[in-house]
């Protein structure tokens, strides 16, 4: 979805410095777009979530919600927290523990002047409309963490705000709860048509969720674009971790590929010498009992670290010295049946390897 | 979640240092209670002096109380957020009346307060006000010693708040009125209590300051502590019972703070 | 022990009484009257003992615990009145104005039970707005002008010529305060408390006595 003009829910160019950290960065929310953000940590996300929803100011640039510019600091313009239009989901919610839910979700349409009836039945509406009727009038106390963050949000949504922040959604809940929570989210946020600019850790749910992803590290965005563009070329061990890609550092010498003494590969047409960086794509990786014969392909020894199931897909990591993440079907990993700690043969097509010069 | 009894128990030096310092507390109440002679502990408190000094004594002292309260709240609030040179010079005029020795904080209200002090006179000159001598002068000394007790109760309360609620309460449209009142101090109102309750205590104890700011004058300024004082020279049984009717009272205040932090943490 | 109006005098007795007897170890213990008498009568330590009333010191006389005992010197009162008050009190009949703030000593101490005997005997009722425990407190409130006038003893109001001034009262109406002394009746009293006792009737001792307006018997 490509907004212009005043359509975009949130515009904003920021340049500011966190203690050692200059972060500069130009975002874009398109009106109902749902935005995530990712990067590891430190490298300035929540940071910049801060900046839009005005605990933080910008020392240069700007930000647009909404066609109103509510910090620029060259022409001077600030704008509290109470003034932008904009909801925030916290990673770690700040329901306020002296309300009970009805009372927090009703708490920004009392601050806008309507009474306390009218403010409550309103808010009665949101949670049913949410599936969550059933909390109205329990204390915060009592709320499981999945709750709690559906409570944030519908607190944070009942004023239709144009831009929603939300901070590690998922961060805190258990695998159950977390895939409640995904569902809930996937269900409402894309059906609310709020813009969101989101922070998380979680590729999957970014998959189900996000129309575009930026990638933030050290301050600077190293990438953005669709979900599913990121996969095949990562630009930085970051990315490639995060989309499961394998992404190594490596030199090539009398053609042949040295990632270390015990990682070298056969590859098809290695036209380039000296540093390199190597992407595989693990689904094009297979793993086998036994070492296989005669072909020209790379047969490494490997030694199984984690065995996870995503559904039709199983992805098998290894240990160092061959970190590799393998992506093979269910089927094959069941048929296989493989377990930590095994000594397997992972075999790499020699056309499957992707070789790009680094630029020094 | 219990731990199970081997690491419960504590060093044999640290148990006969804490039976210790609980018998150093406990020796004076037993020795208050054993010398008090019961069957005329009633008489003796039904004496006017001593209703009369009850009567100014709880008074003047929930008077104070929420004067504390008043005051000291904004001010802990205050001194929690400000965090220039100031706050240090602040933060020392706010604890000195808790270090200070009563009497020099008596002292030193009279020489502002009092009818020739530098406040005072202007304020006897316009208006005929005397503070000394009153029953108002009787807050006015304990809500001396009392107010740092709120105000550090506050700050400490406030500084241990998520500031960030008051920025989630933001973002929800409040604002800073809304945000003070609906966020901020329903969230100290725990500190808040406890240091109005601390206060009061402070209050309903206080000596030094008020015989030396309003004096001493039976059914006007004269307060429990005060009559207990007059009576040690005169009549031990009844500074006795006095002291046990202080003891019930600081007591009553002691179990009523000790109640609502339990039931709050 | 000695009763907290004689702090000053007895001090500087014991100063030259220490002089004159290098081997004497004398340690003070000031209180009121009223505690002093409390306080041996719990069981204190003492040689000593000087009160400011005779009623104290028959008490103790009574609970057999001090023999001997002898008025060494008398105390009366005087109005007291800040230096620069306006305008000047310069009779006690002034007190009839009710709007003068006027502190005594609490009836339950003699300095304050020889107060209310005097204002008795005059017929005056002047607005007393503060009973103070001791002298010493008294007195502070009239240095700070927080007081117009207040009743204390003679030798009180020499200490601070500069400060207030002192209107005498009619001898008719005024007791004055003995100051008896006596020994512990302990069984062993040292050879040393019974020459103090003498030394206080040396001329040197009277002539101290006197220079801080204490009467002698």
């Amino acid at each position: 979805m490509i907004a212009s003009g005043n359509d975009y829910a949130l515009e904003a160019q920021f340049e500011l410095r966190r203690g050692n950290l200059a972060i500069t960065a130009n975002i874009r929310v398109g009106a109902g777009e749902i935005v995530a953000l990712l990067g590891p940590n430190g490298a300035g996300k929540t940071t910049l979530l801060e900046c839009v929803a005005g605990a933080l100011a910008i020392s240069n640039g700007h930000i647009t919600i909404s066609g109103a510019t509510v910090d620029d600091p060259g022409a001077g313009i600030w704008q509290p927290p109470e003034n932008r239009q904009i909801g925030m989901v916290f990673q770690d919610n700040l329901l306020f523990p002296h309300m009970n839910v009805i009372d927090n979700v009703a708490f920004s349409l009392r601050c806008n002047g309507h009474s306390k009836k009218s403010a409550r039945r309103k808010a009665a509406e949101v949670l049913l409309f949410l599936g969550v009727a059933e909390l109205e009038r329990k204390p915060i106390e009592e709320l499981s963490g999945g709750q709690t963050k559906q409570v944030a949000i519908a607190r944070s949504i009942i004023q239709e705000p144009s831009l929603l922040l939300l901070d590690e959604p998922l961060s805190g809940l258990d695998a159950l709860a977390s895939s409640k929570l995904r569902a809930f989210a996937v269900n409402n946020l894309k059906a609310l048509q709020i813009g969101c600019l989101l922070v998380t850790h979680d590729s999957d749910f970014v998959v189900e969720i996000a129309d575009r992803v930026y990638v933030l590290e050290s301050g600077i965005v190293t990438e953005f674009g669709q979900p599913d563009d990121l996969r095949p070329k990562p630009n930085t061990p970051y990315v490639a971790d995060f989309a499961g890609t394998n992404s190594y550092n490596g030199m090539v010498r009398n053609g042949q590929l040295v990632i270390n003494p015990s990682f070298q590969l056969q590859v098809a047409n290695l036209s380039t010498v000296g540093p390199v960086n190597v992407s595989i794509n693990p689904r094009s990786i297979s793993l086998h009992r036994n070492a296989s014969q005669g072909s020209p392909r790379n047969n490494l020894p490997v030694v199984i670290d984690s065995v996870e199931s995503l559904g039709d897909i199983t992805r098998i990591v290894t240990y160092e010295p061959t970190p590799l993440v393998i992506d093979i079907t269910t089927i094959s990993a069941n048929e296989l049946n493989v377990r930590q700690g095994e000594h397997l043969w992972a075999t790499i097509k020699a056309t499957e390897i992707d070789v790009e010069p680094l630029a020094l | 979640m219990k731990s199970p009894p081997s690491v419960q128990r504590l060093p044999l030096v640290v148990r006969l240092a804490a039976s210790t310092g609980a018998l150093f507390l406990i020796i004076p109440i037993v020795g208050l209670v054993g010398k008090a002679s019961w069957s005329s502990l009633l008489l003796d408190l039904k004496n006017e002096l001593v209703l009369d000094a009850l009567q100014i004594s709880i008074t003047s002292s929930i008077a104070a109380a929420l004067l504390a309260v008043l005051f000291g709240t904004p001010l802990g609030i205050a001194m929690a957020r400000i965090t220039n040179k100031w706050s240090v010079v602040l933060r020392s005029i706010v604890l000195l009346p808790m270090i200070l020795p009563p009497v020099v904080g008596g002292s030193a209200l009279l020489f502002a307060l009092g009818r020739n002090g530098i406040f005072g006179k202007p304020l006897f000159q316009t208006t005929g006000l005397i503070l000394p001598y009153s029953w108002a002068g009787v807050v006015i000394a304990n809500l001396f010693v009392a107010l740092p007790f709120v105000v550090l109760s506050v700050e400490s309360g406030h500084r241990l708040l998520d500031r960030r609620y008051e920025l989630a309460s933001a973002s929800l449209g409040a604002g800073a009125n809304r945000r003070l009142t609906s966020i901020t101090l329903p969230l100290l109102r725990p500190s808040i209590l406890a240091g109005g309750l601390l206060a009061w205590g402070r209050a309903l104890g206080e000596f030094g300051a008020t015989i030396t700011f309003a004096g001493n004058m039976p059914g006007t300024t004269q307060t429990l502590p005060l009559a207990v004082y007059g009576a040690l020279e005169t009549d031990r049984q009844l500074a006795l019972a006095i002291s046990l009717l202080m003891v019930s009272l600081s007591l009553f205040i002691v179990i009523t703070m000790r109640q609502h932090w339990w039931s709050h943490r | 022990m000695a009763a907290s109006s004689l702090t000053n005098v007895f001090s500087d007795i014991a100063e030259m009484f220490q002089t004159a007897n290098p081997e004497a170890d004398v340690k003070l213990i000031f209180a009121g009257s009223g505690s002093l008498r409390e306080q041996v009568i719990d069981g204190a330590y003492f040689d000593i003992i000087a009160t400011a009333n005779q009623d104290v010191m028959d008490a103790l006389i009574e609970a057999a615990e001090v023999t001997d005992p002898k008025v060494f010197a008398r105390n009366v009162l005087t109005l007291v009145s800040p230096i620069d008050q306006q305008p000047p009190i310069s009779s006690p009949d002034q007190l009839r104005e009710s709007n003068l703030l006027v502190g005594v000593c609490i009836e339950t101490v003699p300095c304050g039970a020889l107060t209310f005997d005097y204002l008795t005997s005059a017929g005056l009722k002047p607005n007393i707005v503060t009973k103070e425990q001791n002298v010493r407190s008294l007195l502070t409130k009239v240095l700070e002008n927080e007081l117009d006038a207040a009743f204390v003893y003679v030798t009180d109001a020499q200490l601070h010529p500069d400060k207030v001034i002192s209107i005498p009262l009619l001898p008719k109406h005024l007791k004055a305060a003995n100051y008896p002394i006596a020994r512990s009746a302990g069984s062993d009293t040292s050879e040393l408390a019974l020459k103090f006792l003498e030394f206080l009737g040396t001329d040197k001792v009277l002539s101290l006595l006197i220079s801080y307006g204490f009467l002698l018997p």
